[in-house]
């Protein structure tokens, strides 16, 4: 009897929640914001493929390495800055939004679970998250066939399903920041600013804050070339070593540099490319990619866990007045 | 279950702030319950915590017979609300709106159409259903906001003013909606802060000040109770002085008069207790040609004034 009941409950409770995400997903594949989105990563992925081919008829080989080297880097780079933005676009608002409208308290005079709109809103963000980054993830595919010459193995593929799974995580990670942001907020403005001034941190104050604070650390440089001795001083190349190392450490402040460190690897490390007649290949395996940089991912995953269960402590706990 | 609301000893506060403050209701099944009350006397959060939106902060509530902080999800099965400052999703219809509300009450999609074009019929709004939300009016809006309310066909139904801000027109076709709602034997209660309303659709009436309730009961009896604490009023209409003038002059040899105002052709007598029947036979005696004698029932904004004074408030009516 007890049993039964208890199933009943579940089969409810599920049933709210894939009403709710049904409507989250139909509301998001109609909003403007996914596919202003989703048309600015197609674009990208459309440029880097005319740049990768005018890199493939350059007789100049630095130009050539150094085009698709750009190439990948314009691709990992535009997920890690819209990727953001994207999570951002679709959650920033989600409970804010449904406060300000009065609808949430609609919602919350029937018989549903607070628990159930949150996860609700988390299943049909995640289902476009994977949508869109998937559609990301295979024209990245279709890019590295069709111009890097890239040969289908079981291995390439598993690098391609590792990098889209990631560019989902960290899609993801501002995904579960925005609707943390939405539920504390009372108003989606706030929400929004609050977010949009933590991406542009992550995004770009901190890679340029990150040499400032370094250099403030360490102390003025010293000089570059000792009088009367030929090259660069060995104090000036330990202080940029030291400079680089300890700005990198702060840059690991920024959940997109954990991102775009482990992108870089599965796509610049395992790329078989074919320039010219020659192949250029990169030795360092998927298993030493995972093994380096295992918590890279570990940050991406804790920090999306920590927002979305904050958030549904928060919504759970709170009463709408 | 005589009574579809009980609480006892509620409270609600808000930090320092009392919000209700040692509510004792009673609604009685099928009756019009307003709860009335200047802004910020408590009345949305005392419709807050019998909804289940609120927890109380102490004492009891049950609605329906379910407990309000154990049985929350039972009452919400249970009752529709029109809560205050809602809102709908103005880029659908009002049809999507009202199917996936319904959906959420438990209903399969063809049911939940089914039943929101009823709703949708009954609140007047059938010829705009698949209109967007986003052209409605104020009034259609709060008619649409009726039509969720009533969608699961509820036993209880809790309005949250919903006449508020809305023209005198829509407003009239709002309470005539609700008092057709009523008729089909629901219980309705309605919260508003407009004193007219409650005489106009209410049989029942709770009066809040601060997160209290200084009165409660029928309306008959909030009225007699009135007459009983603040006395009896009496008007006499006579077609010339000289019949004011003897009025005048044996009105004294009447018990428990208070005071006599004299207005033109028109007498106020002022009584502590009933003295129709005494007025009647003096009129009688004197052979008085009377054009109107009739005891004047004090209005609800004198009720709320009386009451307000009472409790230490200022009377802004």
């Amino acid at each position: 009897m007890l049993f039964s009941m208890r199933r009943q409950e579940v089969r409810s409770v599920s049933r709210s929640i894939l009403i709710v995400a049904r409507k989250e997903f139909s509301d998001m594949i109609r909003s403007k914001r996914l596919w202003i989105i989703l048309s600015l990563l197609i674009l990208i992925h459309l440029g880097t493929y005319s740049m990768v081919r005018y890199a493939s008829v350059s007789s100049y080989k630095n130009v050539r390495r150094m085009l698709l080297l750009r190439g990948i880097s314009n691709l990992t780079s535009s997920i890690a800055i819209l990727g953001p933005i994207l999570g951002i676009a679709l959650g920033y608002d989600a409970i804010s939004g449904e406060r300000e409208r009065g609808t949430l308290k609609l919602i919350l005079a029937r018989p549903v679970y607070r628990d159930s709109i949150i996860n609700g809103k988390a299943l049909a963000g995640l289902c476009i998250i994977v949508m869109t980054m998937g559609i990301t993830g295979l024209l990245t595919m279709a890019l590295g066939v069709l111009v890097y010459g890239m040969s289908l193995t079981l291995d390439n593929l598993t690098r391609f399903g590792l990098y889209t799974l990631l560019s989902i995580l960290i899609t993801l990670a501002f995904y579960a920041m925005a609707i943390l942001f939405s539920v504390l907020s009372k108003r989606s403005s706030t929400s929004l600013a609050i977010n949009i001034v933590i991406w542009a941190t992550f995004a770009f104050i901190l890679p340029v804050a990150s040499y400032i604070i370094a250099g403030a650390i360490l102390g003025p440089p010293p000089v570059m070339q000792e009088p009367g001795q030929k090259g660069i001083s060995r104090q000036f190349i330990e202080y940029s070593r030291k400079l680089a190392e300890l700005s990198g450490k702060i840059r690991q402040f920024s959940l997109i540099t954990h991102y775009q460190v482990i992108a870089n690897a599965l796509m610049r490390s395992e790329v078989i490319v074919n320039v010219g007649g020659r192949t250029i290949r990169r030795t360092i395996t998927l298993g030493e990619i995972l093994s380096r940089g295992w918590w890279h991912i570990t940050i991406l995953v804790v920090f999306t866990l920590v927002c979305f269960i904050s958030s549904y402590a928060i919504f759970v706990r709170s009463e709408e007045r | 279950m005589r009574y579809v609301v009980e609480t006892e000893g509620l409270c609600k506060y808000y930090g320092d702030v009392k919000a209700v403050d040692g509510v004792n209701l009673k609604v009685p099944r099928g009756t019009v319950f307003g709860i009335f009350g200047h802004n910020g006397a408590g009345k949305t959060t005392l419709i807050s915590i019998l909804a289940g939106l609120v927890l109380p902060t102490k004492g009891k509530a049950q609605v329906l017979g379910y407990d309000v902080i154990r049985e929350s999800l039972e009452i919400r099965k249970r009752i529709g609300l029109l809560p205050e400052g809602f809102g709908f999703y103005e880029d659908l219809s009002a049809l999507d709106n009202l199917i996936y509300l319904a959906e959420l009450d438990g209903m399969d999609k063809e049911t939940a159409k089914k039943r929101a074009l009823e709703v949708l019929e009954i609140v007047g709004l059938k010829n705009h259903a698949e209109d967007k939300v986003s052209t409605f009016s104020r009034g259609m809006k709060q008619r649409l906001g009726i039509a969720q309310a009533i969608l699961k066909d509820p036993d209880l139904i809790i309005l949250d003013e919903p006449t508020v801000g809305i023209d005198p027109y829509g407003a009239m076709k709002i309470r005539q909606l609700i008092v057709t709602i009523a008729k089909g034997g629901k219980t309705v209660i309605i919260s508003t802060h407009l004193l007219y309303e409650i005489g106009q659709i209410c049989t029942h009436a709770a009066i809040m000040r601060m997160g209290k309730v200084i009165m409660e009961g029928s309306l008959e009896e909030l009225i007699n109770a009135i007459r009983d604490t603040y006395g009896y009023r009496y008007e006499i209409e006579v077609f010339d002085d000289k019949a004011v003038n003897l009025i005048k002059k044996n009105v004294d040899n009447i018990k428990g008069i208070n005071r006599v105002d004299i207005r033109g052709l028109k007498m106020i007598i002022y009584s502590q207790h009933n003295i129709s029947r005494e007025i009647s036979r003096l009129l009688k005696d004197i052979e008085v040609e009377v054009k109107t004698f009739k005891e004047i029932t004090p209005s609800w904004e004198e009720i709320y004034a009386i009451l307000y004074e009472k409790t230490g408030g200022e009377v802004s009516v």
